[in-house]
């Protein structure tokens, strides 16, 4: 079992001991012991907690948004096929849209602030949940439906307990894919057009060259997706526990 | 069939024709926002925008370059690594802790590594586009049907033999998706660094362009950049469906 975290712990030790050794400049890749270090003295003292909230705080706003719109426009697309045939070529237009590339246009438009982030985060993962949804939609048992409504199932209980059931998996996969994306989007929102944030805090010191914290707010960045990918896998295991191994 | 093509037509159409909309009935102004209109007026100006197709032409080096190198690598590591289960075993957490970094967060520290150079361009877009291929690739080559592996040596195929008919194929449909997932990671990652670094290609034109008041100019970019992500993952689509047509069980696309 450690065998499998040889490698990583490998090349942390080497980092440091080129840090240590002036092999490599240490002012310019800095050295995990001080990254460590760094992260002890902006938790500690508190420092880190504005910028950390506001990047939480936009994801939270942006992902509900794209989760309310993207489950809705995924039944929909998946229920009824004239809506897929009609809307899927400009879906996938849309989808192949490079975000991050709207986003000068944005500010200009909205202005700076916290609502740049917001958007980005929503444009990067509303499409993902839209299209797992209507995947989801359509592997719904035909047989099962039928079952429901000749026992007479109102709509809405054909779709508490045969839809929903079906497309929990799917909504769980799509949720998983997106704590980069959304991470992405609020780190480059913030860049671009916020004052605050761990993405401006990363991006504004990396232009003059104050690497530590860069990596404290990567590093933080990771764990925000751990967390986040740990969180999703405990829901689903929690909501999804009637079903079979 | 028919019909499908014809609703997905009529889908684009109404789209193109709200957001020409916008322009006639003066909701939206042609200084912030390009309609279909503006950009084909941009294509057709004169004289040229000839900044506009050097740019052009530069991200579309970088993209090439960086798209062919981060392809060819991820390939033959994701057959390595998946092929041989140590050696997978080995290196696989490495490969998922960098792939758990949320890769723009790296591209700042990589330029003050790096420097503002094409270099760092190169590297970043490699970095996005590695990841989906390797992944992709390595659980496919995994998940090769052993009954045929064991086949094929029974039958006295060698190494080239098992590679070439038995490995390949069965990871060609994840390689394709794997590519198409590459191509936007890669455009992303394109537009993230030329904006960082500003020098040249068609993220500092949608910077420049913002900047000098003329975000309808950057939303041509854009538009670009989409299409080619269109182009290039419809390419790839079609060739998987010709590749593929001798599976059994798979009906003409």
């Amino acid at each position: 079992m450690m065998a499998r975290y040889l490698p990583l712990l490998v090349v942390l030790v080497a980092w440091e001991v080129a840090a240590r050794c002036r092999v490599i400049d240490a002012a310019f890749v800095s050295s995990p012991s001080e990254v460590l270090r760094s992260m002890a003295l902006w938790y500690g003292s508190g420092r880190i907690l504005p910028q950390l909230a506001a990047t939480l705080g936009e994801i939270a706003v942006g992902a509900s948004l794209s989760f309310l719109v993207g489950v809705a426009l995924g039944l929909l697309i998946g229920w009824y096929r004239p809506v897929s045939d009609t809307a899927s070529p400009v879906l996938f237009f849309l989808d192949a849209v490079p975000v991050v590339a709207i986003a000068p246009m944005a500010v200009l438009v909205i202005g700076i602030g916290p609502w740049i982030a917001v958007l980005l985060v929503f444009l990067l993962t509303v499409l993902p949940i839209t299209f797992s949804v209507a995947a989801g939609v359509r592997t719904v048992p035909a047989a099962l439906l039928r079952m429901g409504i000749h026992f007479g199932a109102s709509d809405r209980q054909l779709f508490r307990t045969i839809v929903l059931p079906a497309i929990a998996p799917y909504i769980f996969g799509a949720l998983r894919g997106n704590i980069g994306r959304a991470l992405a989007g609020a780190l480059v929102g913030e860049w671009l057009g916020s004052h605050r944030g761990l993405g401006s805090m990363m991006f504004d010191a990396a232009g003059v060259f104050e690497v530590r914290s860069v990596y404290v707010g990567a590093l933080s960045v990771v764990i925000i997706s751990l967390l986040a990918s740990a969180a999703i896998t405990a829901a689903e295991h929690r909501l999804c526990r009637w079903r079979p191994a | 069939m028919g019909r499908r093509i014809a609703l997905g037509f009529l889908g684009f159409a109404v789209f193109v024709a709200l957001w020409q909309m916008n322009l006639w009935f003066g909701i939206l102004s042609d200084r912030i926002a390009a309609f279909p209109s503006t950009l084909v007026g941009f294509l057709m100006a004169r004289p040229p925008l000839v900044e506009f197709y050097h740019a052009m032409l530069t991200s579309a080096g970088q993209l090439a370059a960086g798209f062919a190198i981060a392809a060819v690598a991820g390939i033959a590591l994701g057959l390595l690594l998946g092929w041989y289960r140590r050696a997978g075993a080995l290196f696989e957490p490495l490969l998922i802790a960098v792939n758990a970094v949320p890769l723009i967060a790296l591209v700042p520290l990589l330029v003050v590594l790096l420097g503002l150079g094409l270099a760092t361009e190169l590297v970043v877009i490699v970095l996005f586009a590695f990841f989906p291929i390797y992944f992709a690739v390595s659980s496919a080559a995994a998940a090769t049907d052993p009954q045929l592996v064991r086949m094929c040596r029974s039958f006295g195929g060698r190494d080239v033999h098992l590679v070439r008919d038995i490995v390949l194929p069965s990871v060609l449909p994840a390689m394709t998706t794997g590519l198409r997932l590459a191509i936007g990671r890669a455009l992303t990652g394109l537009v993230v660094v030329e904006l960082f670094m500003g020098r040249g290609g068609l993220g500092s034109v949608i910077l420049d362009a913002t900047n000098r008041g003329q975000p309808n100019l950057a939303l041509l970019a854009v538009v670009v950049l989409c299409t080619v992500n269109m182009l290039a993952a419809g390419s790839l689509q079609l060739l998987q469906a010709r590749i593929e047509t001798w599976r059994p069980g798979r009906q003409a696309s």
